[in-house]
């Protein structure tokens, strides 16, 4: 490609403004310029990308989004069905289920939990990693494995901690709750975010490590010279700048958290007890797949994205605006 | 000198909540009889073994499941660096037409919400349903490690 490039460029010669071949067309040249940009090599280099976004990415959402206003059903492949619009009669239907309710419901707690343990956890462990000398390669990966792993291998281990006769209810005692954490009904959702905010944080310690470099250091001098110790300096210089990192940390936890699927299908056994841990995604599939009515799910999947998208655009308003 | 106590503190707390959860995958994966009991935790020589890890290939295919892991990480390599290189590239090299519109599809990607982790586990979401034992066929063909040994566990639990 360097070479390419160069060739490119060697042509171009002392012209630095005309695209390579076209050097001594003229009129042509510059026509190209004017449709295709200077270096028309780009559009080549980024195809497949495009595409291969456009056939894994846009289309599969515009497909959705169709599929969520008409009567859509599976086939036998290749078979010719009409598949009428209906308007938003599948929006009706997935609206008025209250199983959908609830799991929204559920994601909502799922993310009151988890947002604010995994903003305040990872914060405080990146200052504390971002301070130290010693062990720090081995802090790091500590911290990281878990992200690193499949949330199908570190699963089990959770189910032995959390089932019924399980570590956690053994060192509990008496204090143990009943029924056990998975199949408490109001139990089992925070033990899922428990999980994602164990499992992702990792990722988001690593953000802010990178942050807390930007943040300069004569700002925690100056408080220490006023006088101020640790926590002050933690609450007057750290927080505020982190700013741009936590709103991404906010951003990124809640999309991740509105889209948590694995980890009820896996901790309890899809969606239980009694649908307490079902979330919208886990919904999609069970209505779509499971019980054949892709049309519904598509309209419940619309419904998410929205909502997703309103909640970022508040966060954005909200935790964001210094930046902005 | 007390805060740099208090530093290591939370941080050596917080290692061993991240860590634990794989000192007890280790220490379970060696018991002769699983012990779930505070005392569990802490390994007893009478009750340990390797026979757990010479029964793996019995149990699952091991091969082919890391075989099949093999194929689908040098995929999304191989994907990621032809599609990235060579688009990363034009979009900080080159000056084209479309440039900022192709920039804009590449961060919206990353912010629309969409499943990347639901792929790596469509093996195993279709193998949990038993009823349909040809569709299990196929299925296995497609197990990779992880989600091989995971189903074996889920049956177990049940």
């Amino acid at each position: 490609m360097t070479v390419d490039l160069t060739r490119t460029s060697g042509r171009t010669g002392g012209d630095p403004g005309r695209s390579g071949r076209a050097g001594g067309a003229g009129d042509a040249g510059k026509k190209r310029r004017r449709l295709l940009g200077a270096q028309p090599l780009g559009i080549l280099f980024s195809a497949p990308y495009v595409i291969f976004i456009g056939v894994v990415f846009a289309y599969p959402i515009v497909f959705a989004v169709w599929m969520s206003f008409h009567d859509y059903f599976f086939t036998a492949p290749g078979a010719q069905v009409d598949r009428p619009f209906v308007g938003l009669d599948n929006y009706v239907t997935a609206l008025s289920d209250p199983a959908v309710w609830r799991s929204f419901g559920n994601v909502g707690i799922f993310l009151l939990i988890n947002v604010p343990l995994t903003v305040v956890l990872s914060i405080v462990l990146a200052t504390a990693l971002d301070r130290v000398v010693r062990a720090r390669a081995f802090f790091r990966v500590a911290f990281y494995v878990p992200y690193v792993t499949a949330s199908v291998a570190v699963v089990a281990v959770w189910l032995f901690l959390f089932s019924n006769s399980g570590l956690i209810n053994n060192a509990l005692g008496p204090l143990a709750p009943n029924p056990s954490w998975l199949v408490n009904s109001a139990l089992a959702m925070p033990t899922i975010a428990l999980f994602v905010t164990w499992k992702g944080l990792g990722f988001y310690i690593l953000l802010y490590l990178a942050a807390l470099q930007n943040v300069q250091r004569e700002l925690y001098e100056s408080v220490a010279v006023d006088g101020g110790g640790r926590l002050r300096q933690f609450f007057s210089v750290t927080v505020p700048g982190v700013r741009p990192a936590t709103f991404l940390v906010v951003l990124l936890a809640t999309i991740t958290g509105a889209n948590l699927f694995t980890e009820p299908y896996l901790l309890t056994n899809g969606g239980g007890p009694n649908g307490a841990s079902t979330s919208p995604v886990l919904l999609i599939y069970q209505k779509g797949i499971e019980q054949q009515n892709p049309d519904v799910a598509a309209a419940i999947g619309v419904v998410l994205i929205i909502f997703v998208l309103i909640i970022a655009a508040l966060q954005r308003r909200f935790v964001g605006r210094e930046e902005s | 000198m007390k805060s740099k106590v208090v530093t290591y503190g939370v941080l050596t707390l917080g290692a061993l909540a991240f860590l634990f959860p794989f000192y007890y995958m280790v220490v379970g994966s060696l018991q002769t009889n699983p012990d779930t009991s505070i005392a569990g935790a802490f390994p007893h020589p009478s009750n340990l073994t390797l026979e757990n890890y010479t029964a793996i290939d019995g149990r699952i295919n091991l091969l082919k499941g890391l075989v099949n892991s093999g194929i689908f990480t040098g995929g999304v390599i191989l994907g990621t660096i032809v599609f990235g290189v060579l688009a990363g590239y034009a979009l900080a090299v080159l000056k084209w037409r479309g440039r900022s519109a192709t920039f804009a599809l590449v961060l919206l990607v990353q912010v629309i919400p969409f499943r990347r982790d639901t792929t790596d586990l469509a093996p195993s979401v279709r193998a949990e349903r038993p009823a349909e034992a040809l569709q299990r066929q196929r299925v296995t063909r497609s197990t990779t490690a992880s989600t091989g040994w995971y189903r074996r566990f889920a049956r177990a639990q049940r």
